[in-house]
Order: C-alpha cells, then sequence, then structure tokens
C-alpha cells in the first residue's frame, strides 16, 4: 500500500496505550531511515498534518513510526515478538513513570502502536540528540563527565522500574550535547527483572550471562553494558569478547578503576548504578522509588498462597508428624502422670480458693 | 512341566494385562459397565450394528481395525467406543464456559496440536479413538480454524455436551493406553441457572474426571468487564455463609484465560504466554508459579467469579492460552454475519496443550513424582 511518492502508505489511525483507538489522523511520511539487512524493523518521522497529537503531554507533533516488515523470515514470530516487547515494555514504562511531563528523558518513550495493521508498527516520541558512534573521542572532559553521569542515571532509572535492557551499546544509545542527557533507545530485546534471559545480544556490549542466555534478567547486566559503552566514547577502546577492556593509557586505566567491578562476569559481583552515580557523588535521580507492580496484583498472590495453604494444611500436619528426626512421644505412663498431676494440681488450686473464701469470709 | 496354552491375546484387556482397572462407567448416565461380561458391536455407516464374535478373529492386527469401529452399550443403552472400556477408565474432561468465550476454537486447536505429536515430549503418542468421530470434528472443527484460517461460529446448543466432541487414545510405552475425551459444555446448558436443580449441577461435575473452565480475555478487557453464568455451576457449591467450599472436590480442575494474546501487554500475561516451555518438562513449581501469577490477574480485574473453581476444587491450576495468537479477522465487506471472515495473521497457537498436561498430571496418568505435586 504505497502513496503518491511511492513510500509505504501513512497509517491513518493507531491505538494508544490506553489500549484505545486513535481514528481519523493525517501524517506525511518521510524516507525510511537507511536499515542494515535482515533488520526486523523499518523507521521513519511521521509529520503530522492536523495538529498534536491528542492526549500526548508534551506535545507532539511528529513520531517515530518503527514497522515490522513482512513477510516474517524462517524463525517467523521472532520479529513479531520484538515489536510485541517493544509495546509491553514501552507500556511499563510509562506505567510506572507516567505519561506526561514527568516521564524522564533518560529514555525512549512509547506513543502509540497497531499490531493488527498489515505492516504492525509502533509510535514513539522523537529521540534525543544523536547515536554516540557519531561523539566517540570527541567530548570534551567536561561531557565526558556529564556523559558517564547521564549514562549511569538512565540504567537507574531502569533499575527503578525494574526493566532490564539488555542490548545497550553504541547504537541503542544517544547524545544530547545541549541537555547533556544520555538517551536509551530500542527495548525489542529488554525484560522485566527476574524474568528469564533469552540468549541475545553481543560482546562486549551485553553482558556475559545475557549472551549465553543463562539465569535471570538482573539489573546489572546493564551495568556490564554502560561501563563498556562509557569506556568506549571516552578512550574509543572496545573490549575483546567479554573481557575488560584494556586501554593502557593514564585515562584508560583511571577510568578502569573508576568502573571498578562492573566488568565482573557475573552480575552479582557487579555494582549496582546506584553506587556508580555515588563515585561522582551524584544522587538518586528517583528517590521516591517506583511502584512496578499494581498492590492489588501483589494482594491477590497472597490470597493465593493463602488459599493455597489452607487446602493442603491437614496433609501437612500429618506429614510433619511422621519426620524422624521428632523426639517420640512421652510414653503413657508418664502421661497419665502427668494428667493425675493436673488434677492434683487443680485440686490444690481448688482446696487454696475454698481456704481463701473461707479465710476472706472470716476476717 | 509344560505351560497351558494361553490365547495369544486377551480381547477384553489389551496388553500388557496390567493391575484391575478401577470400575469404568458410561460417561453419559455414570452407570457402571460390567467389563467381565461385554458384548462388542460393529456399527456401519448407518448405524446398523452387529454382534461382534471375537473368538473367531484370531489376527492382532485384524482385531485392531475391528476395534477400532467397535462399539459397546451401557445398561442404559448409551453407545460408547469400544476403546473406553478395554483399557483405563477414560479421562472425561469437560470444556465449561458460555458460548463464544474461545471454547470450541480452544478445544479444536488443542486437537490440532495433539495431532501434530505435540505430546511427544512427555512420553506419549497419540491415535484417535474412534476414527469416524475424529475425521467428523477435523472436518467441522480443526481444518476450518487451522487449513482455512476461519473463525469457528458458535457451537450449536443441541450440539454440547450429549456426547463427546472428539477423544484420543494417549500411548506410552508398553505400560499405558489411556483414552481421553473432550466435552464441549457450554452457553445454553447454563442460561437458566435458576431452573436447575441442585441433582442437575451435581451430574455435572460427577460426569467429568476434570473440568477446564474458560475464561474469555476479550471479554475482560472489554469496559466493564463480564461474568460468566457457566460457573455457577461450580458457585452453587460454595457455603453463602463462609463462602467457603463445602468440602473440596477431588478432582482436578484448570481455569484457563484464553485468548490471552489480547491482553498480551500486560505483564502477568506477557511473563506467561511468551514463555515457551524450553525444557519440555513438567515443572510443579512452574506451574504453581503461573498458577499465582494469573490467579492474582483475575483476582486484580476484579474478575473473582472466574477464581471460585479454586474454591470448590483441590487441585486447581491456572494457565495462559492463545489458540490463535491473534483477534484481528479481516470480514469479506458485505458480509455482516458473525462468523464470517478470516484471520489475518497467520494462527500461532501458544500454550494450548498446557491445561491438559497439568490435568494428566493431577489425574495420575503422569504418574511421576513430579506430577503429584502439580495443584499443590
Amino acid at each position: 500500500m504505497t502513496d503518491a511518492s511511492g513510500r509505504y502508505a501513512a497509517p491513518t489511525s493507531y491505538r494508544n496505550l490506553s489500549g484505545q483507538e486513535v481514528r481519523g489522523r493525517a501524517f506525511l511520511a518521510e524516507p525510511d531511515d537507511p536499515a542494515a539487512p535482515g533488520a526486523p524493523f523499518r523507521d521513519r518521522i511521521l509529520r503530522s498534518t492536523d495538529g498534536p497529537l491528542p492526549g500526548v503531554s508534551p506535545e507532539l507533533t511528529q513520531v517515530i513510526q518503527r514497522r515490522l516488515v513482512l513477510p516474517v523470515q524462517a524463525d517467523r514470530w521472532r520479529n513479531s515478538d520484538l515489536l510485541d516487547n517493544e509495546i509491553r515494555i514501552g507500556m511499563h514504562l510509562v506505567r510506572v513513570f507516567g505519561d506526561g511531563y514527568g516521564y524522564p528523558a533518560e529514555l525512549s518513550r512509547l506513543i502509540g502502536y497497531d499490531i493488527d495493521a498489515e505492516q504492525p508498527f509502533v509510535l514513539l516520541a522523537p529521540y534525543r540528540g544523536e547515536p554516540i558512534e557519531q561523539v566517540v573521542r570527541r567530548l570534551k572532559l567536561e561531557q565526558e563527565q556529564a556523559f558517564e553521569a547521564g549514562l549511569f542515571r538512565a540504567i537507574r532509572l531502569l533499575e527503578v522500574a525494574g526493566v532490564v535492557h539488555g542490548q545497550i551499546s553504541p547504537t541503542t544509545t544517544r547524545w544530547d550535547g545541549d541537555e547533556e542527557i544520555v538517551q536509551i533507545t530500542d527495548f525489542g530485546h529488554a525484560s522485566l527483572v527476574g524474568e528469564p534471559r533469552y540468549a541475545t545480544g553481543s560482546a562486549p556490549w551485553s553482558a556475559p550471562e545475557q549472551v549465553a542466555g543463562d539465569g535471570n534478567a538482573d539489573a546489572r547486566d546493564d551495568v556490564w553494558s554502560a561501563a563498556q559503552v562509557v569506556y568506549f566514547v571516552v578512550t574509543g577502546w572496545v573490549a575483546r569478547g567479554a573481557a575488560e577492556p584494556q586501554d593502557p593509557s593514564p585515562r584508560g586505566t583511571a577510568l578502569r578503576a573508576l568502573l571498578g567491578t562492573a566488568f565482573a562476569p557475573t552480575a552479582s559481583a557487579r555494582p549496582r548504578s546506584m553506587d556508580l552515580l555515588a563515585t561522582l557523588k551524584l544522587t538518586d535521580p528517583w528517590p521516591s522509588g517506583a511502584q512496578t507492580v499494581a498492590p492489588r496484583f501483589t494482594e491477590g498472590q497472597r490470597v493465593f498462597d493463602t488459599k493455597l495453604a489452607d487446602k493442603f494444611r491437614d496433609e501437612r500436619g500429618r506429614a510433619s508428624s511422621q519426620l524422624p528426626r521428632r523426639p517420640p512421644p512421652p510414653p503413657a505412663r508418664t502421661r497419665k502422670r502427668g494428667l493425675l498431676g493436673w488434677i492434683g494440681n487443680a485440686s490444690l488450686l481448688l482446696s487454696y480458693l475454698l481456704g481463701s473464701t473461707a479465710r476472706a469470709g472470716r476476717s | 512341566m509344560t505351560t497351558p496354552a494361553q490365547p495369544s491375546f486377551s480381547p477384553a484387556r489389551a496388553q500388557p494385562p496390567g493391575p484391575q482397572a478401577a470400575e469404568i462407567r458410561c460417561y453419559i448416565c455414570l452407570n457402571i459397565i460390567d467389563t467381565d461380561q461385554i458384548t462388542y458391536y460393529q456399527r456401519d455407516d448407518q448405524g446398523q450394528e452387529t454382534k461382534l464374535d471375537l473368538s473367531t478373529i484370531t489376527d492382532r492386527v485384524q482385531l485392531g481395525e475391528v476395534m477400532r469401529t467397535a462399539v459397546v452399550h451401557c445398561p442404559s443403552g448409551h453407545v460408547l467406543p469400544a476403546d473406553c472400556v478395554r483399557y483405563e477408565p477414560p479421562v472425561v474432561v469437560g470444556l465449561v464456559g458460555s458460548r463464544s468465550t474461545g471454547k470450541s476454537t480452544l478445544l479444536a486447536t488443542m486437537i490440532n496440536e495433539i495431532d501434530k505429536n505435540g505430546l511427544r515430549d512427555y512420553g506419549f503418542r497419540a491415535t484417535p479413538l474412534t476414527q469416524d468421530r475424529h475425521e467428523e470434528y477435523r472436518k467441522g472443527h480443526v481444518d476450518p480454524l487451522h487449513r482455512h484460517r476461519q473463525p469457528l461460529a458458535n457451537t450449536a446448543p443441541a450440539s454440547e455436551a450429549i456426547d463427546f466432541a472428539d477423544g484420543v487414545l494417549l500411548i506410552r510405552d508398553r505400560d499405558l493406553r489411556q483414552p481421553v475425551i473432550f466435552f464441549d459444555v457450554g452457553g445454553e446448558t447454563f442460561e437458566n441457572a435458576a431452573d436447575r436443580s441442585e441433582a442437575d449441577t451435581t451430574r455435572f461435575i460427577q460426569a467429568f474426571s476434570a473440568l477446564l473452565f474458560v475464561v474469555d480475555a476479550s471479554r475482560l478487557a472489554a469496559p466493564g468487564g463480564y461474568e460468566d453464568q457457566a460457573f455457577r455451576i461450580v458457585q452453587d457449591r460454595i457455603n453463602p455463609k463462609s463462602g467457603e467450599a463445602e468440602e473440596y472436590l477431588d478432582k482436578p480442575a484448570a481455569i484457563v484465560l484464553a485468548k490471552a494474546d489480547v491482553l498480551r501487554f500486560e505483564p502477568p500475561v506477557a511473563r506467561w504466554l511468551g514463555r515457551e516451555d524450553r525444557a519440555r518438562k513438567l515443572n510443579p513449581a512452574r506451574i504453581r508459579e503461573e498458577s499465582r501469577d494469573i490467579f492474582a490477574f483475575l483476582y486484580q480485574r476484579n474478575a473473582e467469579w472466574s477464581l471460585t473453581p479454586f474454591d470448590v476444587f483441590k487441585k486447581c491450576t491456572l494457565h495462559v492460552v492463545s489458540a490463535t495468537g491473534s483477534n484481528a479477522v479481516k470480514v469479506p465487506s458485505g458480509n455482516s454475519q458473525a462468523g464470517g471472515g478470516e484471520y489475518i495473521r497467520d494462527l500461532r497457537p501458544r500454550r494450548v496443550l498446557e491445561p491438559l498436561l497439568s490435568i494428566l498430571a493431577m489425574t495420575g496418568v503422569i504418574g511421576t513424582s513430579e506430577a503429584a505435586q502439580v495443584g499443590r
């Protein structure tokens, strides 16, 4: 479906993040950005010709449209899943940070989507700045520090939201020199903390466990990536494989010292994003934390746990009495004595009480 | 010492002779069938039956052929496939939910996946229980959906719950021949909840060895949500004063959030719908985690009516499934009839066999120690 200029026709409707259909829009489509061969998506700018997009603040009159290229390949659903994931994680980020002025500039922002179109797509707010590939080794010293701070802030925000990007690299990181903001984009491979890792990304940008697809996603996966990106931007050096980059210059050595154990092969050995911010004497960009799970959902989980435990409570009680570790029950003799003892004590108590009543009566 | 001559096969019981089977009941009227005194009949295309004399059949292959179309009668006269009495008592699975909840689409997709050897990794080979029933079912339900991408029309009320929709025989190595039959228990059966007697309610629950309660994610997602009267069949068993089940029923159940693709951007649904079982092994801890998340999700959406089976059935698991992968249907212009049209995308069934696997574990068909933990 092409328009007069031979481009794939611009959409006239999409769904907003509340799931409602927004219809009757008119966009002018720019040409597609150049794409690598085999790339699953095509990106281009859409300019709205009938005013800002409804319900979006700050106002937007243009958006990025990321389209899924069909027909899909041999692994037919992989690219669909990438687009689905952009939507799922994008929606999650908006839920966490709100969809107004409070949404952090450090993270790309989902505006809308349409998965039922002939070429399914998402709409994103225009990106900031330029891909950092274009600023490698060209930042002034103060800008370098601002870059480091900006990237650590960005991954801290991801951690607050419970999102692990998994593929922070020079192609998914942008630098806005005017505002001195680092922006992270492309959430197709991202997960929520704790979800099983799928083998994606490659060394040195993605952490070793991420590349291998081992274990569960951890916020410190992004710490590895951020450290590699910072190192690359400042020194131009890229690590060979899953290792520390080895610029022998004083700059490189100093930077490695700053980043400390950020290059540890396992997530659990790496510092957290807050630790990295602390080395730069910076504070938490989102100190109040964020609710990443609806309270009623957590309540529902508790209800489930309680009900399940109730169902099998009897069995658990019986099972525990059969455990060999428990001492054997006291022999019958002792128990009888105990019973007699109790009766004995009770009668003593009774006689005391009667006596004391009598005594009280007398005095 | 000479061993007495053994017959090369036993017509009434398939090999190998296992422990004496539990009593076998007619799944329609629940009368017990005496398996020691059974008469088999051959049923032809016109429905005419002739008594079978199995002593004249000496060839095992020929016996197998004959048995595939043979039937037996229960004491009330209901006609059952022979394989329902030759092996383990059938697992009778009832799918419960009002019309258009996606039950029929789910069942058609489950049968299709089983036909494509979907249970192989769990140790089962599957063959149709009765050839002609299966062919009819494929022609009427499976092929229109999976070959031609046509949405299934709502199940006609008359065809619900009178006899089973389709059945399979699960075969595991030498030691198991397990019939599984599926009933589509639907809409109209439950529309007049007030008219239904307690006896009726009990019969429905008793007739099945396991129940699959289907919740429609697309109606849940619509403004205002919905409540399915079909679930009242279990609601009636809950003590109104305490809000607790009078006693837990010993048979297994599964609550299935169907058409879950509609809600696939919601975190708990996304987490489980996309999670293909890489290990292809029954994992009771994972099943419990999914049950917990889907329970919490339905609770969060104020759909507690859909959770009542959890209070009634002792072992009850929860699952997300998507039979088709998307809800997008292209209706040809000028066609305003519901049920027409074609799915826009290729069908992508997801996790459709998980509820059945859970039920096979909870009924003991999968007899491993892990399986015994499912539902706990």
